[in-house]
């Protein structure tokens, strides 16, 4: 996957589904309030295998913002404020308008993908060579 | 004895009559009843307070709101969400901004929707 984005054939979009409640709500917008500051993808990244931010408590977040060199005060006026619960509802309509129904869920140029890694990487590869036939062509 | 036995019919007939304007008494009421009924329609009808229990004022009430919250609700709905604006950096080598990894001219779009639980 990082190699088709490394190579410039494909981007890749995260979008938040929240359908595992308070937690997963929290992690969401403490990512956002990170992403004012520039550091989206290091929550993101955080979220996924850091074990004080999988405790999914403030006082977590809070401890990896600091390391991350944010300026705490306004992270966390953010996630007290839930200063992003707007941007996240819309991306749960959004989600559920593109026909997701769980996560995790995969569309490629707007159409939904296949479950497996391999089936995934094919379709890209076969979305990138149909945008190159039409260019093309 | 004639006499007797005629004053004794007459007495009969008055006591029965007597009866029945007792009788008469009460349908008097209900027509009374009927007519102060009919007065309340009467009043309803063009607006005057009329002496209605009271529990049908706060049912009046409750339509107003109702109808006042649903144009409340829907400007939410149709509400522009300013969002701040994102910031484009680098993350693993790749252009980053918000949620987005790669060039912006990319052909293929990889969308995905995830929960961190």
């Amino acid at each position: 996957m990082e190699e088709l984005i490394h190579s410039g054939i494909a981007r890749y979009e995260y979008r938040h589904f929240i359908i595992f409640g308070s937690a997963s709500q929290f992690a969401a917008m403490a990512t956002e309030c990170a992403g004012d500051q520039g550091a989206w993808w290091e929550f993101h990244d955080a979220y996924l295998i850091d074990a004080r931010a999988r405790s999914f408590t403030r006082a977590g977040a809070l401890e990896l913002a600091r390391d991350e060199g944010l300026d705490v005060a306004q992270f966390t006026q953010c996630i007290d404020n839930e200063e992003h619960r707007d941007r996240i509802l819309q991306m749960q309509q959004q989600a559920i308008a593109d026909g997701a129904r769980g996560t995790p869920t995969f569309l490629i140029n707007g159409r939904m993908a296949a479950r497996s890694l391999d089936g995934i990487i094919e379709q890209v590869h076969d979305a990138a060579e149909a945008v190159e036939n039409q260019e093309g062509g | 004895m004639r006499w007797f036995s005629v004053a004794l019919v007459a007495v009969g007939l008055v006591v029965i009559a007597c009866g029945t304007g007792d009788e008469a008494q009460p349908a008097g009421t209900a027509t009374s009843e009927r007519v102060e009924r009919q007065a309340t329609v009467t009043q309803q009808q063009q607006g005057q307070p009329a002496p209605a229990p009271e529990t049908e004022e706060p049912e009046q009430a409750e339509e107003p709101q109702q109808q006042i919250s649903t144009p409340e609700e829907e400007p939410q709905e149709q509400q522009v969400v300013e969002l701040p604006a994102d910031v484009v950096g680098e993350h693993k080598g790749v252009r980053s901004e918000r949620h987005v990894l790669g060039e912006p001219d990319a052909p293929v779009e990889i969308r995905y929707y995830g929960d961190f639980t």
